[in-house]
Parts: structure tokens; C-alpha cells; sequence
């Protein structure tokens, strides 16, 4: 079963000019519950696409069916409405706020959507990425390492149907990478969620499902910038 | 947690920033407010300076230099008017009291009035209040001089000195002094922040014996003095006098009376309202008024885009804390509201923080004001202008907060979530 289907999907930073596109995919789908890999060069489009998945930009044209949504059809605030209660993300770095809590940061999503918070989730997460003892520390004090486990934490909390990850791991060292990623790959089969990974640090792909060169699919990525 | 303690976090985190806005805003605040007051009190004080009296009448003149040479002690009187008239027009049935004036004469810069004891009866200044003599009490010999707070102060007599009255002159020294008739300090007043703290009240009967061996305005030539033990009372009774301030029984009367006295066929009289003449004279400085408002306006404004840039490099720094908030489900709208709900809480904090230091101020500067300029702070402590410049603080503040919002929203679409910088 699909969790998401992209058809026909064109994006450019300026509005539809067809030789500025940064994204042209025909048919792209993820699979529930596998884990990606999307890579390609810098310039490729990979963060583009993460973030129209996420819904903060919009494409041009083209359909995207999301968990069975319409998801090109719906607006702005729709989509914000959406992402909140059905995508977790996590960027490369600095993902927390931080003059908040590691507790505060965790429960953060749930002030901007209408579920409710589940308390031994919660505890499970702390438990699993090992934040109990940081529990009521500041981000500001935190190491890289914990801040990316609290980011992991924040994008789980609401139990998303899809992870969108950024190159999360490249802000850390070898060995704290596989053990991030396996914390991730665990939480990750525990709620059932698909998990989009973009890096392009190919020294981990294999850890995946399945991998994606993004520029096997985006047409638009022949644009001269993507050679340099 | 809720969005106001999200809100609320993000100020304190931003501590430093937030407390320099906040300062420039007081800062401009405070001063807007402080020469409002000021300039609230300087009105009061000059357009209050008589209160309670409804017609000054002297000889004719100009209206305005008939009350500037009455309330004043600014320029000199043309002409008198004969006591005659004087006691005509006072016992009207419709005149409560009066209070008359007879001026000419002066010590070291500061004038002399020659009056009676109804000036400290009825005379009144500033809502209503009354002279009050602090040392000693008002004049009952002749030769007795009760001196306004700053003629004591700066010249440092006290109750029982002699002093001396010079002729014809309130500036500086004149040639011409009354050195045979010296006059003795019986009481000093309280001051008032009026020309009264600057002048030294006689009776109209001291004013006559210190003149009475003079013949057309020159001293009498050597060996015609009359001595002090020669003079007797009834040689006092006064042949006129400056000018004189009314009450009337009803406030109905007073045109009535203006038109009357001024109609007068014996004499050519002018009678004026004071609070009338005042504020005319008030008007025509307004020029001054609106510089200083336009001043303080622009200081203000000064204030806001202040806040407005330092918005603006806040919201620079937060593009990256608005992206998390972005990828976590807020949206747009939602971030705006708490950034602009950040600026209400600084907005208001500040006009709070503002006014009280504005109160404070005046707290301890009053006193200094008073005693030093002669200004008294004017109540209310805040006026509708007032109200109007803080809630215009808070209200213009939003306003001009709204631009680096939208700035920040249509690049934050643009930038997505990954800040491109």
C-alpha cells in the first residue's frame, strides 16, 4: 500500500518557468512502513522535495495522493493542519527551541494540533533514546548528539504516519550515527511509520529498505547548476 | 505549556534585546509624558495665576497690559484711576469684594504693592487657594511690609528687619528713596509660584505717608520732610490708586458690570476678565506649545521604530526557531500571533514601566520644580492626553510591527524550513 504517490509534480522558486524548475518527477511512490534513502548531489532538490511533503512549500502542478488525501488540493492552513498531526521532521541540526525544556520540546507539537498527549509513549521515548536523566535541561545545554535524540523524540511524539528526516545524522560522528539511526529504525517499526531519509552520505545507505537517487527521477535536475 | 508561556520564554530568553527596547520606549515615553505635564503645569500656573476674581479694572490701557501690570509685575501702569470712583464702583450692591492695587514703588528689583488687608483675605491663586503667611502676620501699621516667599528668600530678611522703599522704579536702585520713612517686615508668605512670591505688599495707606511731603512726583527739598511722628491718619486717605480686582455677588453680573464700569462717564476705565485676557495671552504662545509636543511626538516615534528594527533583528535570529515551529505543525498565522504577542507584552510593559517612572519622577522632582522654578506640578497626575499618548504607544507599536511580520512571513514561505540565508 502507498503512503504517498507523486505524479507530475513540477516546482520552481520562480513560479512556473518551465527552465527554473528545481523539481520535475513523474511517478514517485512510498511504500508504509519501509525506510528510504534519498540521495543525490547538493543542488538536486532532495530538501525541496522534503519540505513540499511536508507541506510548507507548495508545488506548481502535478498531484500528490498523501494517506489517501488529496494532499495538492488542500490549502495552506490545511496543510499545516495536516503536518502536524501526521508528519514528524527533523532537521539537520538545530531542532530545538532553545530556551525550552528537553521535556517542553518534546510535548511542543501538541500546542499546534488536537491530539492528545500519550503519557507512556512519552516515557517510552525518553526511555528508548536515553533523555531521562535530561529530562528538564535546557536545549542550550545539550551536546549535538542528545539535541538529534530529542529531535527524534519531538518528530515521534504524535505517532506520524511518515518521518521526514534531513540529513539528520551528518552533525555527528560515525559511531553516533548507526546508533542514531538504529534508535530511529526501532521507534520507527514501533509506530508503523514511513520514514523518508535524504543525506548524501552513502556509507549508510545500506541500512535502508530501499534506496532513491533522486536525480533518476527528477528531470528537472539536468538544470546546468546540478553538474557543478 | 501554553503559546502566551511559549511567548513568554522567547522574551526572557531574549532578555538583553528585550530590555534595551524596552528602555528606549520608556525612555521616549517618559519624556513625552514629563513635558506634558510640565507644559500642562506651566498653563495652569500662568492662566491660574489670579483665580476667583472677575474683573480687574484701572485706567484705560491695553486689557492685556492692564493684567500683565496687575497679575504680572510685568511693565508699568499709565495712568491711575481716583479712589473716588474706586470706592464708587465697590460699593455696589452687586460687588462681594475688592481688592485694590496702587504700584510705583520698588526695593532691589522687586516691586512694592500697596494694597489692604483684603488682599489677604480674598486673593486667590490656583484653584482656589488663599495667600498664606508662614512667619509673622499681614501689615497694621503704616510702616509695615509683608514680602512674598522669593523677595525673603533671596534677599534674606526676616520678620523685624528695616528695609528701605526706593521711587518710581522696580528695576535696580533709584536715586530717589524713601530712607527717611523706612518700612519693618511684619510677615513673609508662603510661597505660590506666582509674581506674588516676587513682590512686597504695603498698606495703601504706608504708600501715601512715604509720599506725602512729595509734590508732583519729585522729593520734597530739604527742610520741608514731613516727619513720621507729624503724619496722622486721616492725611492718608489715598487720591488713587493703580487698579483693583472685583467679585461679584453672581457671575451673572459680571458683563453687566464690564460694560458699566467701562461706560463711565467721569473717568476713562477699563474693566477686563482675567481668565478671559489669560487665555488669549495663552493662545497666541501656543506656537511654543506645539513645538514642544511635536518635539516629544517625534521622540516617540523615534521610540517605536527603534522597536520596530530591533523586531526586525530579532525576527532575523528567529528564522530559525519560526522554522521549527513551521515543521512542527504551526502555521503562519499562528507564529505571527505570538511574535505580535511578544510585542503587546514589551508595548505594554513599557507604558506600565513608563508611568510609574514618569510618577516617580515628578515624585521627586516636584519639590526641586517648586522651590527652584516656581512651577507647581498641576493635578491630575495623568491627563486624558496622557491616556491618549500611552494607549497610542501600545496601538502604534502593534501597528508598526506588523511590517517586519509580513516581511518574515513571505520569506519564511520562501525559505521553507532549511533558512536558506
Amino acid at each position: 500500500m502507498n503512503v504517498i504517490s507523486i505524479r507530475d509534480l513540477k516546482f520552481g522558486y520562480d513560479q512556473g518557468h518551465q527552465n527554473q524548475l528545481v523539481l520535475n518527477i513523474s511517478e514517485l511512490d512510498f511504500a508504509k512502513g519501509e525506510s528510504v534513502f534519498l540521495f543525490g548531489s547538493s543542488g538536486s532538490g532532495k530538501t525541496t522535495l522534503l519540505e513540499i511533503l511536508a507541506g510548507v512549500l507548495k508545488e506548481n502542478s502535478g498531484t500528490i495522493q498523501y494517506l489517501k488525501n488529496d494532499f495538492h488540493l488542500l490549502n495552506q492552513i490545511q496543510r499545516d493542519q495536516f503536518r502536524s498531526e501526521n508528519i514528524g521532521y527533523i532537521f539537520q541540526q538545530f531542532n530545538l527551541i532553545p530556551y525550552l525544556t528537553v521535556k517542553e520540546n518534546i510535548q511542543l507539537p501538541f500546542l499546534f494540533n488536537q491530539k492528545k498527549i500519550d503519557e507512556t509513549f512519552y516515557l517510552t521515548l525518553l526511555q528508548e533514546l536515553g533523555l531521562k536523566k535530561i529530562e528538564n535541561q535546557l536545549a542550550q545545554n545539550l551536546s549535538v548528539g542528545q539535541q538529534q535524540r530529542v529531535a527524534a523524540a519531538r518528530a515521534m511524539i504524535i505517532k506520524p504516519q511518515v518521518i521526514l528526516a534531513d540529513e539528520p545524522t551528518s552533525a555527528l560522528d560515525y559511531d553516533h550515527r548507526e546508533k542514531f539511526l538504529n534508535l530511529i529504525f526501532d521507534l520507527v517499526r514501533q509506530i508503523q511509520a514511513t520514514l523518508i531519509f535524504v543525506s548524501h552520505d552513502r556509507s549508510i545507505m545500506h541500512l535502508f529498505n530501499r534506496q532513491i537517487e533522486l536525480s533518476q527521477f527528477n528531470k528537472a535536475s539536468l538544470a546546468p547548476e546540478s553538474f557543478l | 505549556m501554553t503559546m502566551i508561556q511559549l511567548a513568554l520564554k522567547s522574551l526572557r530568553h531574549r532578555m538583553f534585546a528585550t530590555t534595551a527596547t524596552l528602555f528606549s520606549i520608556v525612555l521616549s515615553l517618559v519624556l513625552l509624558l514629563s513635558i506634558e505635564r510640565i507644559r500642562r503645569s506651566v498653563e495652569e500656573n500662568f492662566t491660574q495665576t489670579v483665580s476667583g476674581v472677575d474683573l480687574i479694572v484701572g485706567a484705560r490701557t491695553g486689557s492685556l497690559q492692564l493684567v500683565l501690570y496687575s497679575v504680572f509685575n510685568i511693565g508699568q501702569a499709565t495712568n491711575n484711576m481716583s479712589y473716588d470712583n474706586y470706592n464708587k464702583i465697590k460699593n455696589r450692591p452687586e460687588v462681594e469684594w475688592t481688592i485694590p492695587y496702587s504700584l510705583g514703588d520698588g526695593h532691589k528689583g522687586y516691586r512694592v504693592v500697596a494694597t489692604n488687608n483684603d488682599f489677604f483675605k480674598y486673593y486667590q491663586f490656583r484653584n482656589h487657594q488663599n495667600i498664606e503667611i508662614i512667619e509673622g502676620q499681614t501689615f497694621s501699621g503704616f510702616f509695615d511690609v509683608v514680602l512674598g516667599a522669593e523677595v525673603a528668600r533671596v534677599l534674606k530678611y526676616a520678620v523685624g528687619d528695616k528695609i528701605v522703599l526706593v521711587h518710581g522704579s522696580t528695576t535696580g536702585d533709584s536715586f530717589q528713596s524713601h530712607d527717611d520713612k523706612p518700612f519693618k517686615v511684619v510677615g513673609i508668605m508662603k510661597p505660590t509660584g506666582t509674581a506674588i512670591d516676587r513682590s512686597m505688599y504695603v498698606s495703601l495707606e504706608g504708600m501715601e505717608a512715604i509720599h506725602i511731603d512729595w509734590k508732583s512726583g519729585a522729593a520734597p527739598e530739604k527742610g520741608r520732610e514731613i516727619k513720621i511722628d507729624d503724619i496722622k491718619s486721616e492725611m492718608l486717605v489715598p487720591q488713587s490708586i493703580t487698579s483693583f480686582f472685583v467679585k461679584t455677588k453672581s457671575k451673572i453680573q459680571i458683563l453687566k458690570l464690564q460694560r458699566e464700569i467701562t461706560e463711565d462717564d467721569t473717568e476713562a476705565l477699563l474693566a477686563v476678565i482675567p481668565g478671559v485676557v489669560l487665555s488669549e495671552l495663552w493662545q497666541s504662545l501656543s506656537q511654543i506649545e506645539f513645538v514642544l509636543k511635536l518635539i516629544s511626538v517625534l521622540v516617540l516615534i523615534v521610540g517605536l521604530i527603534g522597536m520596530m528594527i530591533s523586531l526586525v533583528s530579532s525576527m532575523n535570529e528567529r528564522r530559525r526557531e519560526i522554522a521549527i515551529l513551521r515543521s512542527i505543525g504551526a502555521t503562519q498565522s499562528t507564529v505571527s500571533k505570538i511574535v505580535l504577542f511578544e510585542v503587546m507584552v514589551l508595548l505594554l510593559a513599557s507604558v506600565m514601566v513608563g508611568s510609574s517612572f514618569k510618577l516617580i519622577l515628578e515624585l521627586i522632582l516636584g519639590p526641586w520644580l517648586q522651590k527652584k522654578w516656581g512651577l507647581f506640578l498641576s493635578s491630575p497626575m495623568f491627563s486624558t492626553i496622557d491616556i491618549l499618548v500611552l494607549s497610542g504607544t501600545v496601538i502604534f507599536g502593534l501597528i508598526f510591527s506588523i511590517g517586519p511580520i509580513l516581511i518574515f512571513r513571505k520569506r519564511s514561505l520562501k525559505d521553507g524550513l532549511s533558512v536558506k540565508l
